[in-house]
């Protein structure tokens, strides 16, 4: 191959790389602008959620899934729709639950964490923490259509788990 | 120094192919890292006595270094291995992800292909 069109070539690769890299960066960063006096998790380590005041009466008992070193416990559990999981961090890293697949989340509702997460809470519905938290915080989900929906922490995505909602 | 223009081009199609696949994570780790702080094994962070994301930026620098040092290094032998066993020990320990980092096999046959070819600086 003639060096000459072979590195025009390469510099063409890297041109159209660059722009697509600098158009993606523009886009993912969008949402932590306007976020930048909180507490977001794309821009620190993780802390604690401030605590949510929820009518407990008026809610079915939560399912319980805890996040441990060995992954989540039990791995995956049933549940009707309209009940809630709440998951449990008790590992040494943080957890941020999110739906498969990992990094985007798209599984449950066909939307990426680019699009529902903002400013570090899901929108929309979605099956999405959209923050870290420590350990000891947990987060609670409802889920509110049939299926069978893969899950896994976001932030050590070898903990996978899923949940059958009936 | 290597000046990589002066490589072979088939050589250097492989040196930039596993320079960019680890200049990439670095990089887009700094905009999003919590797409990338998942794929860290958790026996690094049993290690470190650091935060997560912390522990991804270092990984981000060295992940530089050894892309610049294959890019433009003469004796590539060590980052060449290096970045192989290290793409291994990302899949092997996320095996769960494998739909998403079957890929970084044949990443990792490049490095060791280039490790290969320059076994003779050892």
């Amino acid at each position: 191959m003639n060096t000459k069109v072979a590195w025009i070539a390469v510099v063409v690769i890297v041109a159209l790389a660059l722009i697509w890299f600098f158009s993606g960066m523009n886009r993912a960063a969008a949402p932590t602008e306007s976020s930048a006096t909180t507490d977001t998790a794309t821009s620190s380590e993780p802390v604690a959620p401030a605590p949510v005041e929820t009518d407990k009466g008026t809610l079915p008992a939560a399912t319980v899934v805890t996040l441990t070193d060995a992954g989540f416990s039990p791995a995956s559990v049933t549940v009707s729709a309209g009940q809630t999981v709440r998951f449990v961090n008790d590992s040494s890293r943080s957890m941020w639950i999110g739906a498969d697949e990992h990094p985007t989340h798209t599984e449950y509702d066909g939307t990426s964490t680019r699009e529902h997460c903002v400013e570090g809470a899901a929108v929309g519905g979605a099956f999405d923490q959209c923050q870290a938290v420590p350990r000891g915080a947990s987060w609670e989900f409802t889920f509110t259509k049939a299926g069978t929906f893969g899950f896994h922490n976001h932030t050590g995505a070898s903990s996978v788990g899923t949940v059958i909602v009936r | 120094m290597q000046n990589p223009l002066a490589l072979p081009f088939p050589e250097l199609l492989l040196r930039a192919a596993l320079a960019f696949s680890f200049v990439y994570p670095a990089i887009h780790a700094l905009i999003d890292p919590y797409a990338w702080v998942g794929y860290i094994p958790g026996f690094v962070l049993g290690i470190l006595p650091l935060g997560e994301v912390t522990v991804l930026h270092l990984w981000g620098a060295i992940e530089i270094a050894l892309a610049l040092w294959v890019l433009c290094g003469r004796r590539i032998l060590i980052p060449a291995l290096a970045m192989g066993l290290a793409l291994l020990a990302v899949v092997l320990s996320n095996l769960s992800q494998f739909a998403i980092l079957f890929r970084d096999l044949p990443i990792a046959a490049i490095a060791f292909a280039l490790a290969w070819m320059h076994r003779a600086h050892a």
